[in-house]
């Protein structure tokens, strides 16, 4: 290799290496960024209202057993209001007690159980019924009312042996 | 009977299956062309054994056996038989059976063309090949049947379930199934999960070559030629069954809109991102002789997510809709990732040195060299490979944070638009840049004339777009630019192609059709893509909603449009109720048709569904979903959640004009192989 050819690679490589470490640079920020912005804490209603401070006007997820009676359309808002029921956030625990349907039925029989009422602006979901599992995104208002601004729902299938 | 020789099948299938494995190493070893040949018929057997089984299975849907659970399960007395049929992968074990059948029509294809003795890929790929099918075998035969029966066990009756009868256990016939989950019962069920399974499977496929040529390093490069069209085929599937599952989330509520960003649905584009990385780098590789590094990568890669993407939909760890509920399955596909990781990269680490590539285009400086066509080539992959980073970051954070921290956290649908969406506009810079440029040279002083041209024309028709449609902000017209300026680019390029076609009447020319075929081809599908991109960005950016209650035969505005509640319907079928409403549609006066926005009630699951009334126009949707059916009078007022949807149905057609290209591809690949071998055998 001659040294005209050695020097040319030579500064090449550098524009390539600072080049190389301004994407990564621009990369890494895009995916931290759009992470921290994002990020909400996944916790159950009895955390949620043991500290209500500490997450008073901050996005967090959670995720309780619907109580039936509850539901209440209201078109006039275009709002449903719910009350949810705390469950556990341990699914082996979940999984060992007999599954997650029978464990949102205890939640809502449980008058024990802490509960929150729930507002969610929008369309009532096809699957917000008595005993489905709601997963809500939103935050905690003054009157303790959480107000979803996402809520998504499962249902377990009840029907998961025939043999009761 | 049947049931017996279903099961039977299935295990018939597994043994011959590890047989065709023991033979072909055995064959390796003992370096006898017969075992391997056995080996081979292992592989033809499969499809068989297993075809019989699916038989099987698919007689008892249709036959209403509700002795099987899966049947009970999955099928009622008043289903239609689309609906039947589509419950063969209705629920988890079925699938994975409908999952085996199909990876050994493919492993039968395979086979088929392939010629043991000669063939020095074969015996890798065959076990690697057996090794997977082998895998999803034991799931569904010891892990989770879809065969087993309900017997009547001791005095009590009890129910049981198992395969077969403990001593004098009757069988236990319910008298009607369960059905499938009314949010399954579309025909969105029949095509969606196939067309993406074809995709799933046939990476293994495109996944064999390339491992088995990593180990035993053929001295020709043949048998690339002989994975171009399992790689289209992948593609193809991957992007059709995306799309499909699309449609079908948009024309029910209950999933969440054409794109939801769920972990199940990122999962599937994952492994489509790392295909398309894929196929650019084996056509930079036909072109440049380079990219070798990338191509086998990325295809171990893809191989890998796909892998991934069936954990994290059957495992049951990852929550998302379409997830299959917590599941035995989880320890085995947990330990079947982890090898394939483990098989990734040992494969990568050991085999390093040796599929580097022929260094191009090194006589360049670094200013020219970055206006080469494999220079944005390596740009689109490494943009597509962030993307699917991006996403995999998406999936497994929440997951990682329980594991290390022991919070759980969520990240929502902004994350994923917030850190892909600048991706995919560079993305589509790029895809509009590409066919002005030149393999191995920079750019003419013409090219860049006509870039300039070309971006300035898009500029332009940006600004006037958004006058004329009164757009909002800043960061649309932007991204209109950049759409315009790709599709500008394309139809350049394909112009000034014809041109040169037709100035040149040389025979010389006529030889060299097929490229230019394939280079219009290859265009009409990124052309599709800008075209998705614009109803995409309709619909993200614009779209309209609003509530309204309508009192019957009164008139009221809303997005646009004036809507009049003309007639309401309830009707009661075998399945549930009914509630159908009608709502006129008119604009400015004229009459534009009614829809039909409905709510049905499902009784044997106590659920409701509801069907949105979607008014399509190509400058965009009307969408309405009925909200309030509480009231059981049928002249009751009523609410509705009007949408509407700018463009959106330019993603439809764009996904059709992909399709269509992907299909020209793929049969161009088929017809170039044929042409290969004629000319061998001569």
């Amino acid at each position: 290799m001659t040294e005209e050819n050695q020097e040319r690679k030579k500064k090449k490589n550098w524009k390539l290496i600072i080049g190389g470490f301004a994407i990564a640079a621009a990369v890494i920020y895009l995916l931290i960024s759009s992470t921290l912005s994002s990020v909400q804490y996944f916790i159950t209603i009895e955390e949620l209202l043991a500290n209500p401070e500490n997450y008073r006007d901050k996005t967090v997820r959670v995720s309780g057993a619907v109580v039936g009676k509850s539901i209440v359309v209201d078109t006039d808002r275009n709002a449903v209001e719910f009350t949810a029921a705390n469950i556990s956030a341990d699914h082996q625990a979940i999984a060992e007690s007999g599954g997650m349907a029978a464990a949102l039925k205890a939640a809502v029989n449980d008058p024990d159980a802490k509960r929150i009422d729930v507002l969610y602006y929008g369309v009532k979901p096809d699957l917000l019924k008595a005993e489905s599992q709601a997963i809500m995104t939103g935050s905690l208002t003054d009157g303790n009312i959480f107000q979803a601004d996402e809520l998504l729902l499962k249902c377990p299938t009840k029907y998961e042996t025939m043999g009761n | 009977m049947i049931i017996t020789l279903g099961y039977a099948a299935m295990i018939f299938a597994f043994f011959a299956a590890v047989y065709g494995i023991v033979a072909i190493i055995i064959g390796q070893i003992t370096r006898s062309p017969i075992w391997t040949r056995s080996g081979r018929q292992a592989c033809l057997v499969l499809f068989p054994l297993f075809s019989f089984s699916v038989g099987s299975l698919l007689a008892l849907l249709i036959r209403n056996d509700y002795q099987v659970d899966y049947v009970f399960q999955t099928v009622n007395n008043f289903q239609p038989l689309y609906l039947k049929i589509s419950a063969l992968w209705g629920k988890q074990s079925g699938s994975l059976l409908f999952w085996s059948w199909i990876f050994s029509l493919f492993l039968f294809i395979w086979a088929i063309q392939t010629k043991p003795e000669k063939d020095p890929l074969f015996p890798t790929a065959a076990i690697f090949l057996l090794a997977n099918l082998a895998f999803t075998s034991i799931l569904h035969i010891w892990i989770d049947n879809p065969f087993d029966r309900y017997w009547q066990t001791g005095e009590m009756g009890t129910a049981v379930l198992s395969i077969f009868p403990a001593g004098n256990d009757l069988p236990l016939i319910p008298s009607d199934g369960l059905g499938m989950n009314p949010l399954l019962r579309h025909f969105g069920m029949v095509y969606h999960p196939p067309a993406l399974y074809l995709g799933f499977i046939a990476v293994f496929f495109t996944a064999a070559f390339e491992i088995s040529a990593l180990i035993h390093r053929p001295a020709d490069d043949s048998w690339m030629k002989k994975v171009r069209p399992w790689a289209i085929f992948t593609w193809i599937f991957l992007a059709v069954g995306l799309i499909l599952g699309s449609r079908w989330a948009y024309d029910v509520l209950g999933w969440g809109g054409y794109w939801g960003w769920d972990p199940v649905e990122v999962a599937a584009l994952i492994p489509f991102l790392l295909m398309t990385a894929y196929l650019h780098a084996v056509i930079g590789h036909t072109a440049t002789g380079g990219f070798r590094r990338w191509s086998t990568v990325l295809c171990l890669l893809t191989y890998g997510s796909i892998v991934f993407a069936v954990f994290v939909t059957r495992s049951g760890l990852i929550s998302s809709v379409h997830a299959f509920s917590v599941s035995p399955l989880s320890v085995f596909l947990s330990v079947y990732l982890a090898a394939t990781i483990l098989l990734i990269a040992s494969l990568i680490v050991a085999r390093r040195r040796t599929f580097g590539s022929a260094a191009s285009a090194d006589n360049l400086d670094f200013s020219a060299k970055i206006q080469t066509k494999e220079s944005l080539f390596t740009a689109g992959i490494i943009l597509l490979c962030i993307i699917a980073f991006f996403c995999l970051w998406g999936i497994l954070l929440p997951n990682l944070s329980e594991l290390f921290t022991g919070r759980q956290i969520a990240i929502g649908v902004e994350y994923y638009e917030k850190s892909t969406g600048p991706l995919f506009a560079l993305l589509l810079l790029v895809m509009g840049i590409v066919p002005l440029t030149n393999w191995k040279k920079p750019l003419t002083a013409k090219q860049r004339a006509v870039l300039g041209a070309l971006a300035l024309i898009a500029g332009i028709a940006a600004v006037i777009f958004r006058t004329i449609n009164h757009l909002p902000g800043l960061l649309l017209p932007l991204v209109l630019w950049v759409l315009f300026f790709s599709i500008l680019a394309i139809l350049y390029t394909w112009g000034s192609a014809l041109f040169m076609r037709a100035k040149n009447t040389q025979p010389k020319q006529s030889r060299r059709s097929p490229g230019l075929i394939r280079f219009f081809v290859g265009y009409l599908i990124h052309a599709g893509v800008i075209l998705m991109a614009f109803g995409i960005i309709g619909i993200e950016f614009l779209q309209i909603e609003e509530q309204i209650k309508l009192t019957p035969n009164e008139s009221k505005p809303a997005a646009g449009f004036e809507l009049t509640l003309t007639g309401a319907d309830r009707s009661q079928s075998d399945e549930g109720e009914t509630l159908s409403t009608t709502v006129e549609i008119s604009q400015n006066g004229r009459k534009l048709g009614a829809v039909h926005p409905q709510q049905k009630y499902y009784a044997s699951y106590n659920q409701q569904t509801t069907v949105p009334g979607i008014r399509s126009a190509l400058s965009g949707d009307l969408y309405l979903i009925l909200t309030g059916s509480e009231s059981a009078s049928l002249d009751a007022v009523r609410t509705y959640t009007v949408y509407y949807n700018p463009w959106i149905n330019w993603l439809w057609i764009g996904s059709i004009v992909l399709c269509l290209g992907g299909a020209l591809l793929f049969f161009g690949a088929l017809k170039k192989g044929a042409v290969r071998k004629d000319a061998a055998a001569d």
